[in-house]
């Protein structure tokens, strides 16, 4: 059975129910509206957005759901990510930023996976200055401040 | 970027639109989890803002620079800026000013790693001080030189939660501080330096755990563990005096001596010669009635007793104190434990989840079906790594009524990991009771000898269908090789032969001797396999020759067309890119589609998707290609396979580059990956 699904700027999308149920949340939503054609609004993710985020979620319709495991330890967890996910992600980061934020908003552990990981590879291996020049962010620290921390990275450079 | 760094929860979650994902705890928890303690430091520096982001998830784990004045006055200084973040720290000396800069500098720390290296380091009462002070350690572990370090180590312990004015009077159990609610785990591991292993005394450290009803972990290594005698008790009785004074002697004593009363009630009851034991350490200064309910440390559920030397009577008045164990590590040296140890020991242990034993010197004796028909049904983990003929399989006549009795659910059938090293041959009644009875295993460790004597008699009809047929993802094969081996035992192919059973193996651990010693064997079933592994052989060599000789015509033309000097090297085809491409006809038509080749030695496992080939040890033994055409004809589905260095000797680079240049050749079509070395949780320990 598809599932409508209107974004935020009000554009409708129809999936099947598997590739909808990807997300958690609307999985919930239809559980508890039981089995109806009115369209589920999903106003905090934009089209283009969500129509990234339905393309991922066709993409893994047949792999297990992930559960949340509080147990998981996370010096276990791999920062390697598939070739299509690894190409999936290869947007703006503007467009990497709403991805993780609509799959935290929708519930999608794996998306979510992939844009968190995508973010820590980015940050991996740069140096301050170029981690600043990556998201465009000012050094807003005073010269005594930035005395102290420099300080404090030679303890990352010793290790 | 400009953030608003108010957090927001995901309900709270607004449009998605010009917000930002580190706005969100949890995204950024889930980031965080990706990056080293160091990189998080690093983002800690980029701006403000993400200073206040990151640094609630900074967690660093340090080990104290001690060595050299100028390095210990570096790392105190960063202790000084960044000691609220560190929650781990090693190698510390419990000198007290060191003591007193981490109570001041490092108030989160969950985990302390002393080192005791000088008889007179120990100060108990800075020790005592800084416990309790240091609200939030889980994790206490001493590595001491002496043991009269450790003991006073455990004065501390066991004193730290309590004022000091109660020690001396105080016999209630009930005094327990919340604060000391924290320490969950003590291990204490000692250096042996010396022949005589450093002594412990069990009663000391029952102080300490009846101290801290937390502690769930306890790990004790390279220690000759006693029950008191009286002799034992005198010499400490004057060390601990020597060290500490007559205040701390007369504390420790009163609280030995409300252990001595405890036990001596339990004893009465269970056993009159440890009544003897007991007393006879210290004469208790008050009445044995009323009886105390006896001393059980139900909160240990992993104990670890590694490198340890004890008798069997304090081993099973150990396992009787701790009924909730779930992980036991027994690596006994030394000592004395008959199988009849085995029925008392586990009779205690009835959530028992996994155990190890490690018999390094024998000592250690165990009939390992006797021992899994007495274990709780608990136990889904065995492993014995390496052992003797101490531990072993007596065989059915032996114990014919037991076995009978366990048809429906014989002993061993309901473990899930078994890891079976005791030195047994192929056709050992342990190897064929494994394969028949152990029906829920996932992983399998199994090592045994395929060379046998001459005057080796087993009793041996054939091998079993394995019962984990559906269950078994992971089999390792070890084998122990000697200079001399004498004869290859031929029933090895049929073990082999019945791997073709297991049908969802996933990971197949094999040492490459073991290919070689099968495929160079005499059985006529396997002749005509053997004939095309030498023909490809050949093929090869002729190759390479062929190789040779264009590389060194090329080299002679280049060096007359070039008028080159004569260093120019004549004899480096990669470098000349000569490389002969396989003939269409050769790759990927090395074994027949249809499977009507001759036999393999190695049976089809369609379902294997890694195999690690390992190394023979002290035999010299080198790879070779023969071995993978082996593999690549019996796993069809394989995607890795993993060669250890050890495989290519000295010159392992190049004659690995050889090697996976004519494995591409040939199986590249395959997109099966040759790798240099171990897969990575091996490296871990994880195996």
């Amino acid at each position: 059975m598809p599932v409508v699904l209107t974004s935020s700027d009000s554009e409708t999308f129809t999936v099947d129910k598997e590739v909808a149920e990807r997300s958690i949340l609307i999985k919930n939503m239809i559980e508890d509206v039981g089995e109806s054609d009115s369209p589920i609004p999903l106003p905090n993710v934009s089209s283009a957005v969500l129509k990234k985020v339905i393309e991922f979620c066709d993409h893994h319709r047949n792999d297990p759901i992930q559960v949340q495991d509080e147990t998981d330890d996370p010096r276990k967890r791999s920062n390697d990510i598939e070739e299509w996910d690894m190409k999936f992600m290869q947007v703006d980061q503007e467009m990497l930023f709403e991805i993780i934020l609509a799959a935290n908003y929708l519930d999608i552990k794996t998306l979510l996976d992939v844009g968190c990981t995508t973010v820590a590879n980015l940050i991996k291996g740069k140096t301050p200055e170029e981690i600043r020049k990556l998201f465009n962010i000012v050094n807003d620290f005073t010269p005594e401040e930035e005395a102290q921390i420099k300080k404090e990275n030679e303890w990352a450079e010793d290790r | 970027m400009s953030i608003n760094c108010s957090v927001i929860t995901k309900h709270e979650q607004p449009h998605t639109t010009g917000w930002h994902p580190l706005h969100v705890p949890e995204i950024v928890a889930m980031i965080v989890s990706r990056l080293t303690p160091q990189e998080i430091l690093l983002c800690r520096g980029i701006s403000k803002e993400w200073r206040e982001i990151f640094s609630p998830y900074l967690q660093l784990h340090a080990t104290y620079w001690n060595h050299g004045a100028v390095y210990k006055a570096k790392f105190e200084a960063r202790l000084e800026t960044l000691g609220q973040f560190v929650q781990s720290l090693k190698q510390v000396y419990p000198i007290p000013a060191d003591l007193e800069r981490i109570e001041r500098t490092c108030p989160e720390l969950r985990s302390i790693s002393f080192f005791l290296h000088n008889k007179g380091m120990v100060k108990t009462q800075a020790l005592i001080r800084f416990l309790e002070a240091m609200s939030r350690l889980e994790r206490i572990e001493v590595f001491s030189h002496h043991d009269q370090m450790v003991t006073a180590f455990l004065f501390s312990l066991a004193t730290y939660q309590l004022p000091q004015s109660r020690l001396p009077s105080s016999s209630s159990s009930s005094t327990l501080s919340p604060r000391s609610l924290a320490l969950n785990s003590l291990a204490i591991k000692a250096a042996q330096r010396t022949m005589a292993f450093p002594v412990m005394d069990w009663s000391l450290l029952e102080i300490v755990l009846k101290k801290h009803p937390l502690i769930t972990e306890l790990t004790l290594q390279n220690i000759a563990l006693k029950k008191g005698s009286s002799g034992q008790g005198w010499a400490r009785s004057l060390a601990l005096t020597s060290l500490f004074g007559t205040r701390v002697q007369r504390s420790w004593d009163s609280m030995r001596d409300k252990v001595a009363v405890i036990q001596a009630g339990m004893s009465g009851r269970e056993r009159e010669d440890d009544v003897t034991t007991v007393l006879s350490f210290k004469e208790p200064t008050r009445p044995v009635t009323p009886v105390p309910a006896p001393v059980i440390f139900g909160h240990i559920e992993t104990l670890v007793l590694d490198r340890i030397r004890l008798d069997s009577d304090l081993l099973t008045s150990i396992l009787s104190r701790c009924p909730a164990i779930r992980t036991l590590h027994l690596g006994l040296l030394g000592s004395d434990i008959s199988t009849q140890v085995w029925s008392r020991c586990l009779s205690n242990c009835r959530q028992l989840a996994s155990i190890t034993v490690k018999a390094e010197s024998g000592g250690l004796h165990m009939d390992v079906v006797q021992f899994w028909s007495l274990a709780p049904t608990t136990l889904k983990t065995f492993h014995v790594p390496h052992s003797g003929r101490e531990i072993f399989f007596s065989t059915p006549r032996h114990n014919k009524n037991q076995f009978s009795q366990a048809l429906q659910h014989p002993p061993g059938s309901i473990l899930v990991s078994l890891e079976l090293c005791i030195d047994i041959l192929v056709v050992d009644w342990g190897v064929r009771y494994v394969m028949e009875h152990c029906r829920s295993l996932e992983r399998l460790v199994l090592g045994f000898q395929y060379f046998v004597d001459w005057e080796v008699d087993v009793d041996f009809e054939c091998f079993p269908a394995w019962a984990c047929s559906k269950s078994l993802k992971t089999l390792e094969l070890r084998s122990i090789y000697r200079r001399y081996d004498q004869h290859f035992d031929e029933r090895t192919h049929e073990f082999m032969r019945r791997l073709e059973d297991l049908k969802v193996l996933e990971t197949m651990v094999l040492p490459a001797k073991l290919i070689s010693d099968l495929s160079e064997s005499q059985d006529p079933y396997y002749e005509k396999f053997k004939d095309l592994l030498d023909q490809l052989d050949h093929r090869a060599v002729l190759r390479d020759q062929e190789m040779a000789q264009t590389a060194s015509l090329s080299g002679y033309s280049f060096s007359i067309d070039r008028t080159t000097s004569l260093s120019t090297s004549a004899a480096t085809p990669a470098l000349t890119q000569h490389t002969e491409q396989p003939t269409s006809s050769e790759q990927g038509h090395v074994w027949a589609q249809d499977g009507a080749g001759p036999v393999n030695v190695i049976p089809p496992l369609p379902s294997v998707k890694e195999v690690v080939l390992t190394s023979t040890g002290s035999i010299q033994f080198q790879m070779q290609m023969r071995y993978l055409h082996v593999l690549m004809e019996a796993l069809p589905n394989v995607k890795t396979i993993w060669t250890p260095m050890e495989l290519y000797n000295l010159d392992c680079l190049p004659r690995f580059k050889h090697i996976h240049g004519r494995f591409q050749e040939l199986y590249g079509w395959t997109d099966v990956e040759l790798n240099l070395g171990v897969p990575e949780q091996w490296i871990n320990g994880d195996r």
